[in-house]
């Protein structure tokens, strides 16, 4: 049996199962949390290349699957980035506990976990950068429904990821010339100057991010941070694959000088831009871009720490956006997330209200919350090297944070009479804002319950960058 | 009876250059024109030619999986413009909106015009760019490439319609796929490229269809 396609295979088949159950959305989510536990058990403990007992009968665990002269390969270093994705998509698929998760979101997000999957299994490596056009053309199913019938974010990532792609597929023929001649350095300048290009675009680099606030506004709370938690990160990871992989790379200084700059002007424009925000999805889509800028930032920094904190601050957010897209979809209701639409809302709906606004804090790094803990250790670390790109670092949390407290007052308004319908909230709902935003402050006390885990994900490349 | 392969071949190897003067022309149609399924039968016509063109630099039966990819994506793109073009008529739109005798073309014609230029000239430089990159390559099939990658992009640009948008997008893919070919002809990558394709096409297909039909004075909902 291959390991790399039962992990790819396994989560189609829960897909296409959940599709079947589509009347009872509660068990499709329930469904689809207990394929991605058992997958992440798996990850972490299926031996490799060894013989199994499976069933009474042996069966010999192949690390390598082939198609078509390709090679789709599970190395042990895989491991914790295949158990990132996994355990990331578990509190998205909780969200829909209550029943709230109606249409293709649970399917289709099912059916994106192989694509992710594959962009770590696939050799030669750069080819990731197909699974990745396949992932962003399926993640249009789960940005529009029938009740989210807006077009342009979806429409905007499929356009900035097609455009990302070639880049990246001709870098890797660079690279292949490289090998096979003697102006090897020439070929290995154009194949980095083509990555960079490729990954500014799939980074969603300055003017390339507009799509992660257009799905914030548009898209389904759960389904939008669900792709912020999961995309970029997969984005990243491939780079940081690359990066492993590639020896050249790492000495490579304009790739590094990319992210700072890229980090730099998610900053600085996505912190302004934040401030003046007033729906709380397009705010949400601004705060996850900052978070993103520090992260590029991070990985700028060409450090193992800096690279650790990058890590860390990718996983710590996952909880923080669940927990926001559990309280922002139950408030929305289906319908929009602007200041109007919200006003008064907490009264009728206090555990939506609590669980939006503790994602939406921490994602804007407020102290205590886990957003803070690992963003002060990249704060720290940028102010010895810039001052001033610290400064703007703290004034884009800032902005963020005005403009929660602008929709924390819209919300908490006095009711007006008649009091505005609101759907009843469930005891299902109650327990998961609890849990969640009770997850959300106690990894702000207490980061190490996570940060152990993230740095494992870029061990391998920590290694030989320290 | 020649098999549709050989036929593909044949054609192929007798029309490089008018496919290159087809292609030319479609992509022409894609930036000038607005009404959906004008637009895509152009896109239809495009991946025949894009076909002949990947003769060229793939074996026949490749090349002629590639037309078939294309003109599945194209048949796919009309459903979708044939659906959303009734459910226009019903909430009031007239016929024919978006075509070559529509007022609102016409009136952005000049721009258009002008802008095609520009990318014609990009696209230029580009084959410039290209042509010693990959020296056993004929110079039509790269001005084919180079032509439809820059369109494709300024096509892209112009609209915020999911098909014509798509139309764009795959014009771009199809680009990008002639030169990607000539230097990477390994069947893994020609599948995943075609699955690329056809995936873009029912993803804007899927877009263009839950999108709200437009009010009866034409504003979208």
């Amino acid at each position: 049996m291959s390991v790399p396609l039962l992990f790819m295979a396994a989560p189609v088949a829960a897909a296409a199962l959940c599709a079947l159950l589509y009347r009872w959305s509660w068990l499709q989510s329930m469904l689809a949390c207990l394929t991605v536990l058992l997958l992440a058990l798996l990850a972490l403990q299926i031996p490799l290349d060894e013989l199994a007992v499976v069933g009474g009968s042996d069966v010999r665990l192949s690390a390598t699957f082939n198609i078509f002269g390709r090679a789709f390969v599970f190395a042990v270093e895989d491991r914790p980035v295949l158990i990132f994705y996994f355990v990331a998509a578990l509190p998205f698929f909780m969200c829909g506990l209550d029943g709230r998760l109606r249409g293709s979101f649970v399917p289709a997000a099912l059916l994106l976990l192989p694509l992710l999957a594959a962009t770590i299994f696939v050799q030669p490596l750069l080819f990731a950068a197909l699974f990745l056009e396949l992932s962003a053309a399926l993640a249009v199913l789960l940005l529009a429904d029938g009740a989210h019938r807006a077009t342009r974010g979806a429409l905007r990532l499929l356009v900035t990821v097609t455009l990302g792609v070639p880049f990246i597929l001709l870098a890797g023929w660079q690279l292949e010339l490289a090998g096979s001649g003697p102006e090897s350095t020439q070929y290995l300048t154009q194949a980095g100057w083509a990555l960079c290009a490729g990954f500014a675009i799939l980074l969603a680099a300055v003017p390339f991010h507009s799509w992660m606030p257009a799905v914030g506004q548009e898209a389904p709370a759960v389904a939008a941070a669900f792709l912020w938690a999961l995309f970029p990160a997969a984005v990243l990871l491939f780079l940081f694959d690359a990066l492993a992989q590639f020896d050249w790379l790492r000495s490579t200084a304009l790739l590094f000088v990319m992210l700072r700059v890229a980090g730099t002007g998610l900053i600085v424009v996505c912190g302004a831009l934040a401030f003046g925000q007033r729906n709380w999805g397009r705010l949400a889509g601004y705060a996850v871009l900052v978070e993103w800028g520090a992260i590029l930032l991070a990985v700028g920094m060409r450090t193992p720490v800096a690279l650790g904190a990058a890590a860390a601050l990718l996983v710590m957010r996952v909880p923080a956006l669940a927990v926001w897209a559990a309280g922002a979809g139950a408030l929305a209701g289906g319908g929009a997330t602007d200041e109007d639409s919200l006003r008064s809302r907490a009264h009728a709906q206090p555990f939506a209200t609590l669980a939006a606004l503790a994602g939406g804090l921490s994602l804007a790094g407020l102290p205590l919350t886990a957003g803070f803990a690992v963003r002060w250790t990249v704060l720290r670390m940028v102010a010895v090297q810039e001052f001033w790109l610290a400064a703007a670092l703290v004034f884009a949390g800032l902005g963020v944070l005005v403009a929660h407290v602008r929709l924390l007052r819209a919300l908490f308004e006095a009711a007006p009479q008649p009091p505005p319908e609101t759907e009843p909230e469930t005891a299902v709902l109650a327990g998961l804002a609890l849990l969640g935003a009770g997850a959300v402050l106690g990894l702000g006390f207490n980061p190490q319950w996570l940060v152990p885990a993230a740095t494992r994900m870029v061990e391998a490349l920590a290694g030989k960058l320290g | 009876m020649p098999t549709f392969a050989e036929l593909v071949a044949q054609l192929g190897t007798l029309a490089i250059v008018p496919a290159l003067a087809g292609v030319g022309l479609t992509l022409i149609t894609l930036v000038l024109l607005d009404e959906r399924r004008l637009v895509i039968g152009a896109f239809a016509i495009q991946s025949v030619f894009v076909g002949l063109l990947f003769t060229r630099v793939l074996a026949a039966q490749l090349a002629g999986i590639k037309m078939l990819v294309g003109l599945l994506a194209a048949l796919v793109l009309y459903t979708t413009a044939h659906q959303c073009a009734l459910l226009d008529l019903a909430a009031g739109e007239q016929v024919g909106a978006g075509g070559w005798r529509d007022t609102g073309v016409l009136r952005r014609l000049p721009f258009r015009v002008f802008a095609a230029i520009l990318a014609m000239v990009l696209g230029a430089q580009l084959y410039g760019r290209m042509a010693p990159a990959v020296p056993g390559i004929e110079a039509p099939v790269l001005q084919a490439a180079a032509l439809l990658v820059c369109i494709g992009l300024l096509s892209v640009g112009l609209t915020s319609e999911p098909l014509k948008t798509g139309c764009g997008l795959l014009s771009i893919l199809q680009g990008f796929g002639i030169f990607y070919a000539a230097v990477e002809p390994a069947l893994a990558v020609i599948w995943m490229m075609a699955a690329v394709d056809l995936a873009v096409a029912v993803a804007v297909s899927y877009l263009a269809r839950i999108q709200p039909p437009p009010e009866p004075d034409g504003s979208l909902a």
